[in-house]
């Protein structure tokens, strides 16, 4: 059951200038599945943002935030103490399969992977999680993620792990596997082209521009083949990738 | 106690709170966070005869104080409605409101029709007005003469009461409100959205994928109020006011200015419980101001000779 609360800020942390970790405490503890979603209500903000959920355990639920604009910007600000009006868990989260597991996020796109590497490891698996970026400052929580998987980096300019693009880490993949990717668009389309070539199962989180988070406003959608247009708020986040007419 | 009760043309509400058409889905996608039946009503997305897949993404731009859309009537059509939605609504205990929609006066005719003998719909609002679809919408509810004749195609077939909902998009929204009553309204609802239009800077290209896209939110609230007011004084028939209204300080400034109810639309989004908010507040506002009903307010706007 979704609930609308108001959650208590813990901590506001820069993990670098364009990332944050916000962690607050919602007063009442909801099963999670990683890959859903919280939208985050501010005073004086006319729409409240959607960001996936990094990490829950009980009432302490985390968000990895890449401050963007306006809304970001005032997250950034927040004290311990501070009250937030949090909706969530939101949307369908990724579907946990027995095949290796393989965790792929760039930029933001590492926030849903902590907590599906958490409980990829309490069913038992061992994952490998790819991360990428631009540079070494779009690379955060290596070290959070390191406790549940391996982990591998690849940047555009070779700061930090291999020089390159993600996919190019994906390249001695398995068939078989099953990849889970959150990230920009540009780099799941790429995985979505790979995915068709190397044979595994891939699990999509999209983004999209939301008003209401929950299937009222029909603002959100992608298409999809077998049932046209659909909300990426209600429908997804999470989609399989042979679903989408990419 | 006050009592908020009102009696729209037959329709009757237990308060004059109502979900606007678009923004609160058939109620379910809302019920975890609060009861539905608290609520005054609940108007359900525009439907049409087919099912329409509406306009592609992006359909949503976020603008100073408001919120520009172009969902374009995305809806599984009428008899969808029917067997999937209406039996759920029926359990919600509050007033529901079809939004009809169409592309002609046949299509509009044919959704009014398969209303009839519904018991879970307790009124019709005719959506004259959507910005965001091509055909009909627009072009019928910015002109009285056209407006009019749709109402008379339609009125003979709806069984219950038929709130025809305006545009703002006209020089002059009396002269409408008055075609549509001379031609058979119960009640009529305003304002639907107001065109508008975002550029993103960065990528030279709109916002919308449709170029413009329909303004709501606090924004359009002052402009809201004043076609509400500009309306109830034109019609004898009840005005249901809308656009922008945030809060219950801005639903007695509408229920002032002449409307009988109000909807909530865009303010939903930031806040799903502001409808529950809203009505108490009306309440206290009552109490405060020594009145027993909201329909002492209706209308009492005072303007200084
Ligand atoms: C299901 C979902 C999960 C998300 N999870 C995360 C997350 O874990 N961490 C994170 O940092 N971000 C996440 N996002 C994106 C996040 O919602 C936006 O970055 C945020 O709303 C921007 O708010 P703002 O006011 O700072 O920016 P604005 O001033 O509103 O916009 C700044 C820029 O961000 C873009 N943007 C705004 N809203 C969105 C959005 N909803 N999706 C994508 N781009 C957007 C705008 O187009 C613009 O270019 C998620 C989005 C969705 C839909
Ligand atoms: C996302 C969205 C979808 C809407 N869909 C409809 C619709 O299907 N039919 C209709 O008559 N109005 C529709 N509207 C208009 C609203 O019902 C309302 O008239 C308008 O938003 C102004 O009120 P507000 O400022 O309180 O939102 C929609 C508005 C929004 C924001
Ligand atoms: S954001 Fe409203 S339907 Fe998805």
């Amino acid at each position: 059951m979704k609930k609308l609360v108001n959650a208590a800020v813990v901590s506001a942390s820069l993990l670098s200038p364009a990332y944050l970790l916000l962690i607050v405490n919602t007063g009442t503890a909801i099963p999670v599945a990683a890959g859903q979603f919280a939208s985050i209500g501010l005073p004086g903000v006319c729409l409240r943002r959607p960001f996936s959920i990094h990490d829950a355990d009980g009432a302490v639920l985390s968000f990895l935030i890449k401050i963007v604009g306006g809304g970001t910007r005032r997250l950034a600000k927040l004290k311990p103490g501070d009250t937030l009006s949090i909706m969530y868990p939101l949307g369908n989260g990724f579907m946990l399969s027995e095949k290796p597991a393989v965790l792929v996020g760039g930029g933001c796109g590492l926030a849903p992977l902590l907590l599906l590497a958490k409980q990829l490891q309490a069913a038992g698996a061992r994952p490998l999680a790819v991360l990428g970026g631009r540079s070494k400052d779009d690379i955060v929580e290596l070290g959070a993620l390191a406790k549940y998987a391996a982990v591998r980096v690849a940047t555009e300019d070779g700061s930090l792990g291999a020089r390159g693009l993600v996919t190019a880490e994906l390249n001695d993949l398995k068939s078989g596997a099953a990849v889970y990717a959150c990230g920009p668009e540009a780099m799941l389309k790429a995985l979505h082209k790979l995915a068709a070539e190397k044979n595994f199962h891939l699990q999509l989180s999209l983004e999209a521009l939301m008003a209401c988070g929950v299937g009222a406003c029909l603002g959100c959608v992608t298409d999809t083949l077998k049932d046209g247009r659909v909300c990426v708020c209600s429908a997804g986040p999470v989609f399989n990738a042979e679903d989408l007419p990419w | 106690m006050v009592d908020l009760s009102v009696d729209i043309a037959g329709l009757r509400l237990k308060n004059p709170v109502i979900a606007a058409s678009g923004t609160y889905g058939y109620g379910a996608e809302y019920a975890d966070f609060l009861e539905i039946e608290k609520l005054g009503g609940l108007a359900v997305k525009g439907t049409t005869l087919k099912p329409r897949q509406g306009n592609p993404a992006p359909r949503l731009a976020e603008t100073p104080s408001g919120l520009l859309n172009t969902v374009g009537l995305q809806n599984k059509g009428v008899d969808y409605l029917i067997r999937e939605h209406l039996p759920k609504l029926a359990g919600l205990n509050t007033a529901v409101i079809v939004n009809v929609c169409g592309s002609t006066p046949e299509e509009y005719r044919a959704v009014v029709k398969k209303l009839r003998d519904q018991p879970a719909v307790s009124a019709l609002e005719l959506n004259i007005s959507c910005p965001n679809v091509s055909q009909g919408g627009l072009a019928c509810g910015t002109d009285p003469d056209t407006a009019a004749e749709l109402v008379k195609q339609i009125k003979p077939f709806c069984d219950k009461p038929l709130i025809v909902k305006l545009s703002p998009n006209v020089t002059d929204i009396a002269s409408i409100a008055q075609a549509v009553e001379a031609a058979g309204a119960d009640a009529v609802s305003l304002i639907n959205t107001l065109l508008g239009m975002a550029v993103d800077i960065e990528t030279q290209r709109p916002r919308l994928s449709t170029v413009t896209g329909g303004l709501s939110g606090a924004a359009v609230k002052p402009v809201a109020l004043r076609m509400v007011w500009q309306a109830a004084r034109a019609v004898k028939i009840p005005v249901i006011g809308l656009g922008g209204i945030s809060c219950w300080q801005d639903a007695v400034e509408f229920l002032l200015a002449g409307a009988s109810a109000v909807q909530i639309g865009t303010a939903n989004f930031q806040n799903p419980l502001v409808m529950l908010e809203i009505i108490a507040g009306l309440a206290e506002y009552l109490q405060s101001k020594g009145l027993a009903k909201i329909t002492d307010i209706v209308g009492g706007l005072k303007i200084p000779d």
